[in-house]
């Protein structure tokens, strides 16, 4: 395929620029004394000329080992993105491209440049993606080919079992269903924090409609102010269900071979595929909720050129029972032992050490109200000390519990498991050796003194890092993570 | 483990006395606009703020010698290790199959003294040798470079 432009269709999503336009002239045109009007028709008309212009100039070719895409309008621009470089493809339909068979491809070459160079491909036939994916495919087997031609007889026998392996318990399927989005959003405190933000971001004008719509309807007693707050939190639940259900509608991860693949979303339709050994790290959450129904959430950590979260860590199990945890992560992710043959944890001197590291901060409070004296500003101040307090207490024996670092064996075909917790939530991370950018050992004077260090590792998410720490371990275990790193 | 060059220290000397220079002038000329700006609080902001960040840079340019001492690399075969800090002591293993490329730079100072520094850099993170002479630079760029591509074929 040479020189192909995308499909017409992609000007539909250039519409916005126009809005754009008409705003910006509405915006300038009266400080300037120009009738909006006609400055509003100019504008639309360049944004047009030039949303067809850089149409025009878009062409992509599909040749044997590589995409070229050219691209700008006064400053030229050409692409090459061969195959074998490509680490996964995403694809996502909006809905109302779906009758034109049409749909957006972002190929992620995991080069570290800036989110301007992501390689887009806004509006084409599917059968473009099928082309990429197909070529994708055949030149990542070639790969492992050439590998195979390089090393020993004793390697081939190894991926050979390998293959056999992968096809005996090669396929895997997930289905989301209703209850485990219901149960995803309910055990997420993500309502509340949503919540949270959105009175904060309008200077708490919501909180104030909420309050007169109460007192309308309602008058004022305590009970039917419980009841309101009450009735308040059930409604921000059922859109925050809503709104996720949107988002997770018909989610589905499929194990095939070596690949991972999963698609969800209603509007828009998400797919991506990659090769497992693209995932940089395995991610178990588990929140306080989480911990008590005994359910958490299997997320990958990917390389990718973009920095939102949906591109560079991906859910992929939203809801996964403690019973079923090592039958499912041994159904699609079996190249990770879950064994653990040695660990370290936290030391018990960690919590005072933890609650030490943050809550001087609280003897401000004292310092300011010497100097300032009782106001309502320091008022407030002693309150939020005093539920920080508290809260950093509960937080510091939390990450006490949780954190520890574990080998699943002592080769470089192993995997460190890194399992920390920050504000209630416990995140382990299963990472390879390969998989691991560096390690940090670090341990003061005073904490060798008590036999302390923190190992801190990096990881690649997206186009950027992912730091992942242990504190206040034993210092000879974290010298044994240490030493393994380093062989 | 291999140390840097004795010069380094005539280099963070200058760049820490460059610091504390530029912080006084800063501080002083702010706490001064602002006695005439009559703002309340931020009177005593200002100085209290400065005063910290030069008793900082004083510090670090008392500690010269003990970073110095504690600052270290060496580069094996399979791997870069750097040290660093006395009291907060860390060190770190970079893989040499995880680098992607190693930059050399040298700013005014580091001319004046004919040092380099050298920025290595993995996929999600970048690792820094404050100081290296010319061709101790130039070794520690074909050696690594060389070994990471070596590395990086034989996996």
């Amino acid at each position: 395929m040479q020189d192909k432009h995308l499909s017409p269709l992609n000007l539909v999503n250039r519409l916005q620029d126009i809005l754009i336009a008409i705003f910006l002239a509405s915006f300038i045109g009266d400080p300037l004394h120009i009738d909006s009007f006609k400055l509003g028709t100019i504008f639309v008309i360049i944004t047009i000329v030039w949303d067809i212009l850089s149409y025009l100039c878009f062409t992509y070719s599909i040749e044997d080992s590589q995409i070229v895409i050219k691209k700008g309008v006064i400053f030229k621009k050409v692409i090459h993105v061969p195959f074998a470089r490509i680490q996964s493809i995403e694809h996502s339909q909006y809905f109302l491209f779906r009758p034109f068979d049409v749909e957006k491809l972002q190929i992620n070459n995991a080069s570290k440049g800036s989110s301007k160079d992501k390689i887009q491909l806004d509006a084409v036939k599917t059968y473009v993606g099928r082309v990429l994916e197909e070529k994708h495919k055949q030149y990542q087997n070639q790969d492992v080919n050439d590998e195979v031609e390089q090393s020993d007889v004793a390697k081939i026998e190894d991926s050979n079992q390998e293959e056999a392996n992968t096809q005996d318990n090669g396929y895997a399927q997930y289905k989301i269903s209703t209850k485990d989005i219901a149960l995803y959003t309910f055990t997420s405190f993500r309502v509340f924090i949503t919540m949270f933000l959105i009175v904060h971001i309008t200077h708490g004008e919501v909180l104030d409609f909420a309050i007169s719509i109460y007192q309308k309807g309602f008058g004022s007693n305590m009970i039917s102010l419980i009841a309101f707050t009450i009735m308040a939190i059930i409604i921000a639940l059922l859109l925050s269900f809503i709104y996720t259900m949107f988002q997770f509608y018909d989610f589905t991860l499929v194990k095939e071979g070596k690949y991972l693949e999963y698609e969800k979303g209603l509007f828009t339709r998400n797919k991506v595929r990659l090769s497992t050994d693209r995932i940089q790290s395995v991610l178990i959450e588990q929140n306080v909720m989480g911990k008590l129904l005994k359910i958490m959430t299997v997320k990958i950590i990917m390389a990718s050129d973009g920095s939102d979260e949906e591109s560079s860590q991906a859910v992929v199990l939203p809801i996964l029972n403690s019973d079923k945890y090592a039958e499912m992560m041994n159904d699609f992710f079996e190249w990770i032992p879950l064994k653990t043959v040695e660990k370290f944890s936290s030391r018990k001197r960690s919590i005072w050490l933890f609650f030490r590291n943050f809550d001087w901060v609280l003897f401000i409070i004292p310092i300011v109200i010497y100097f300032v004296g009782w106001t309502t500003l320091t008022y407030s101040l002693v309150v939020i000390g005093v539920f920080t307090f508290f809260y950093t207490i509960g937080n510091a024996y939390f990450k006490y519990r949780v954190s520890s670092i574990g080998l699943t064996g002592s080769t470089k075909d192993d995997y460190l498991i890194v399992s920390n917790g920050f504000l209630f939530k416990q995140r382990n991370y299963y990472v390879g050796w390969h998989e691991i950018q560096s390690m940090h050992f670090e341990s003061s004077v005073f904490m060798k003194r008590n036999s302390l260090a923190h190992i801190v590792i990096r990881i690649r998410k997206g186009n950027s890092a992912q730091t992942a720490g242990v504190h206040y371990i034993d210092y000879d275990g974290a010298k044994k993570v240490y030493d393994w790193y380093r062989q | 483990m291999k140390k840097l060059p004795e010069s380094v220290k005539t280099v963070w000397l200058y760049s820490a006395i460059i610091t504390i220079i530029v912080e006084v002038i800063i501080f002083t000329v702010a706490t001064i606009g602002v006695k005439y700006l009559d703002w309340k609080y931020v009177e005593y902001i200002l100085p209290v703020l400065g005063t910290i960040l030069v008793v900082w840079a004083l510090v670090d340019m008392i500690s010269i010698p003990y970073r110095y001492a504690f600052h270290q690399y060496a580069i094996h075969e399979d791997r870069v290790e750097i040290k660093n800090g006395f009291i907060f002591r860390e060190q770190v293993t970079v893989p040499i199959a995880r680098v992607q490329n190693v930059d050399i730079e040298q700013g005014p100072i580091l001319r004046h003294k004919n040092l380099y520094k050298i920025s290595i850099y993995t996929s999600a993170d970048s690792h820094e040798i404050a100081a290296v002479t010319k061709e101790e630079s130039e070794n520690i760029k074909t050696q690594v470079m060389r070994l990471a591509m070596e590395a990086r074929n034989a996996r």
